[in-house]
């Protein structure tokens, strides 16, 4: 048996040089509680970049998943209000992810609208709901145990939504890599018309990978509103989306479907975590961050694009897949970095 | 002068190697091509036919050896530097954009303008007067290139390839997709061209049809150049011969069966879809039925209608008995009925995918448990059909690196995995070698012995006689004729086809 080395470990060398680099730059950097509050950091972007995973493999795109952060807290913070207990509040925070992505996976499952368009509409939607339930007002949640969702700690130091993230993780890389359903989602992205030939059943492939994602958008709106201890018809506005989907795509998830790993977009979201956190302690402008971390993807993303085509452009040139416009430039297996 | 008769020498190639990381896929090739000879180069799949059209084309490096321009070597480090020199290489898939005009597509790349503005009439006039040149005056310069066949659409590549100059044309295995009407018109434009001055090199399996146009036929086999020789020294025998390495009989030892006593696994009636109608065809076990046609003729269509892939308006269908309806390929395949499709690169295989994740993707229910896949029990499955089929190459690797002939050997296997009744082959010989070719009808012969009810469709008459129980030759959607036993002939068979067609 030959060895072969991870995919992952390109990425992962990168997050370790800017980890290094960070502590050289600022003491504070490398210290338990600035490591725990990057990993808290990360956490939203974690949950994002592993659901959004699931539909990049398929070669499709989510972009509600920022939109339902705020959508999911204020209907958590609503059920808050109307004296429902914790549980239920969250149920129906998540409800409110998942049913999004139920509504997204059969919008472009049966009615055909590409995932950009029906997920852009939908992000549409579920950013002006909040907005016009609460008037953009913020609706605080008081109850210790919401709170310890997303303040507590386990044996006083590890946070719990880091715990819930890893959590996510392990059982998503799980899925993906060992199970019946994982297979298919790598099958439909590498080869629709393939997997439709082979019986796999598409249509529930499709529809399902968008309700993962929205579960996983809504479950991280339930973790914001516990850290915010109220639900914010803003939240996620910002730059969420656009950090999710870059942690996935700088961990390796491919934009054109089939290749991709959890823990690739595990560390991407590491990296990106780390970079805003690093510039938050070295005071960086937050003008400036965007900037940075849009220069780190295009850098991460060229890298690996080099690394995964060395032997790959050969294939691509004669393996013909030249089929005009489609998009099949960019669908060449990623070789594996082997020694 | 002593560059006289280097000069007369077209283009020379030098002792060519080729390996990657210590394996060398190409020894020492050498080849001389003079202005206006068409060169066959024939050899199986991974005889390094692609290496030299890499190396040639300026894809790839050769590792040693050189390659000789009209006496000064040339270092071809690029596909746009081996053009510029006037080498051009027309592959499988075509370069041309299908949304653009005949005439855009001509001029691709070095479009006549006149103040910065594309000049399009007279690219159209040109284009026009090139067609004519060259007897494909019914072709329209302004129709957008995807109204035009695969055949027209790969001479308007090879008219590009002119306007530009070219010196050489490289030609992979260009009639692969090509109907018998349309490989000779492909021939003649060859002939015409290199009376010009025009040089080919041909890549192909087909020994006849290289016959039929070369003047030199190059023989490589396992990256070794065994025979160069001119036409006039050489036979097809030979070559065939040299190719295999060994002779290959077909062994054509098994009887057909044109019994009664065997049972209709699949029977169809009135089967009409936009493209079909079908009166009434029955499937036995342990029976093999040829279905052939010309393209057009419906013989995919059918087979995709049956797996269903394709809608149909009407028809009665059951299997072993059972009313069938075939609502979407997973209802086939969990009836038992598969369909091994004949593009293999375009709806086979899944790319990114280790090959044996292709092998059992139609089949993961077996493996598994709450579930989750058995490891264990996937390598047990796919390492016996890696031996039952002599399946070549690292089946962890993603298939794409597995060459064309070993992806056909998974994807059958990806359909022999499961229990099914009928197994349907469309073109289960396409892109693969002389050798798999035998193999594979071999197998398709036992795993009628193993009681499956077997359809196939191929485009090769030859193909069809040596597997075929029964052939039903299909027109216009129908099925026009069922032929058995003696009947079975290749002339028959062709003129069946072919009668009637021309109204």
């Amino acid at each position: 048996m030959r060895h072969k080395v991870p995919n992952e470990l390109g990425i992962t060398l990168v997050l370790v040089v800017i980890v290094v680099i960070l502590s050289f730059l600022s003491s504070m950097f490398f210290t338990t509680s600035n490591v725990f509050t990057l990993l808290l950091n990360s956490v939203n972007i974690g949950l994002l970049a592993i659901g959004e995973s699931f539909v990049l493999l398929t070669g499709g795109i989510d972009l509600s998943v920022g939109a339902v952060l705020a959508f999911s807290g204020v209907l958590t913070a609503l059920a808050f209000q109307a004296h429902m207990p914790w549980y239920v509040a969250c149920i129906t925070g998540i409800l409110a992810g998942l049913l999004t992505g139920l509504f997204n996976g059969i919008v472009i499952r049966y009615t055909k609208v590409p995932p950009f368009i029906a997920t852009f509409a939908s992000m549409g939607v579920a950013s002006s709901i909040p907005l016009i339930v609460t008037q953009a007002n913020p609706i605080p949640i008081i109850n210790k145990t919401f709170e310890y969702i997303g303040q507590g700690f386990i044996f006083r130091v590890i946070p719990v939504p880091v715990v819930i993230l890893i959590i996510v993780a392990i059982i998503a890389h799980v899925v993906l890599s060992r199970t019946v359903f994982g297979i298919h989602v790598y099958a439909f992205g590498g080869n629709r018309q393939s997997s439709r030939l082979s019986g796999i059943n598409t249509s529930r492939i499709e529809v399902l990978v968008y309700v993962i994602s929205g579960t996983l958008a809504g479950l991280s709106g339930v973790i914001l509103a516990s850290r915010l201890a109220s639900g914010y018809p803003t939240a996620g506005a910002g730059n969420s989306l656009f950090e999710g989907i870059s942690a996935a795509v700088v961990g390796g998830v491919s934009l054109f479907g089939g290749i991709g790993t959890i823990p690739g977009a595990f560390v991407g979201a590491l990296i990106i975590g780390t970079l805003s956190d690093g510039m938050n302690i070295m005071n960086v402008d937050s003008y400036w961050q965007p900037l940075v971390i849009g220069a780190v993807i295009l850098i991460a993303v060229t890298i690996d694009t080099f690394r995964s085509s060395k032997e790959g452009r050969m294939k691509l040139r004669f393996k013909g897949i030249r089929k005009g416009a489609n998009k099949k430039l960019e669908e060449t297996p990623k070789e594996r970095a082997s020694s | 002068m002593d560059s006289g008769p280097v000069k007369d020498n077209f283009i020379r190639v030098e002792n060519l190697s080729k390996s990657y990381s210590g394996v060398t896929v190409l020894h020492d090739f050498s080849l001389v091509i003079r202005p206006g000879e068409v060169h066959a180069l024939i050899g199986h799949n991974g005889a390094g036919k692609s290496t030299v059209i890499r190396m040639l084309s300026g894809s790839e490096a050769p590792t040693a050896g050189e390659i000789i321009l009209d006496g000064q070597p040339v270092n071809l480090t690029s596909p746009r530097i081996a053009r510029h020199l006037g080498i051009y290489t027309v592959f499988q898939e075509l370069r041309l954009i299908d949304e653009l005009t005949v005439s855009q597509n001509i001029f691709l790349g070095k479009e006549l303008s006149s103040k910065g503005f594309s000049n399009k009439k007279k690219m159209n006039d040109l284009a026009l007067t090139l067609l004519k040149g060259h007897n494909l005056s019914h072709i329209d310069v302004t129709a957008k290139l995807k109204s035009l066949s695969h055949a027209e659409r790969q001479l308007i590549e090879i008219m590009s390839c002119i306007t530009n100059d070219a010196r050489l044309i490289l030609l992979d295995e260009p009639t692969t997709a090509l109907q018998s009407k349309e490989v000779q018109d492909l021939m003649n434009t060859i002939r015409e061209l290199s009376q010009k001055n025009i040089s080919f090199l041909f890549i192909t399996h087909k020994i006849e049809e290289a016959f039929s146009v070369c003047t030199h036929v190059t023989v490589l086999r396992n990256g070794q150049m065994i025979s160069s020789k001119s036409i006039a020294e050489t036979n097809q025998n030979e070559v065939f011969e040299y190719v295999a390495g060994h002779k290959i009989v077909e062994v054509n030892s098994w009887k057909r069966n044109s019994g009664n006593a065997l049972e209709v696994v699949l029977e169809v009636k009135n089967l009409k879809s936009d493209v079909l109608e079908i009166d009434s065809l029955r499937v036995k076990r342990g029976e093999v039925i040829g279905l052939y046609g010309l393209v057009g003729s419906g013989r995919t269509e059918l087979l995709e209608t049956l797996y269903g892939a394709r809608p149909h308006t009407s028809g009665n269908m059951s299997l072993v008995g059972k009313p069938y309806h075939p609502k979407s390929p997973s209802v086939a395949v969990r009836s038992g009925v598969f369909l091994l499709t004949e593009e293999r690169k375009i709806n086979g295989i899944i790319p990114q995918l280790n090959s044996k994740m292709n092998m059992i993707i139609a089949s993961v229910d077996k493996f598994q448990k709450f579930n989750f896949l058995r490891n264990h029990e996937v390598d047990q499955q796919t390492m016996k059909f890696v031996e039952r089929l002599s399946i070549k190459g690292d089946m962890r690797e993603p298939i794409v690196r597995m060459s064309g002939g070993n992806q056909q050997k998974v994807m059958l296997a990806r359909w022999l995995i499961p229990n099914g009744q009928v197994l349907m082959l469309d073109e289960p010989t396409k892109g693969v070698d002389i050798g798999v070719k035998a193999e594979i009808h071999a197998i398709i012969r036992d795993l009628a012995k193993q009681n499956y009810a077997i359809l196939v469709v191929s485009s090769e008459v030859e193909e069809i006689v040596a597997v075929s129980d029964i052939v039903a030759v299909m027109q216009g959607g129908r099925i026009k004729t069922m032929l058995e036993d003696n009947d079975i002939t290749e002339n028959r068979l062709l003129a069946e086809s072919m009668e009637g067609t021309q109204k």
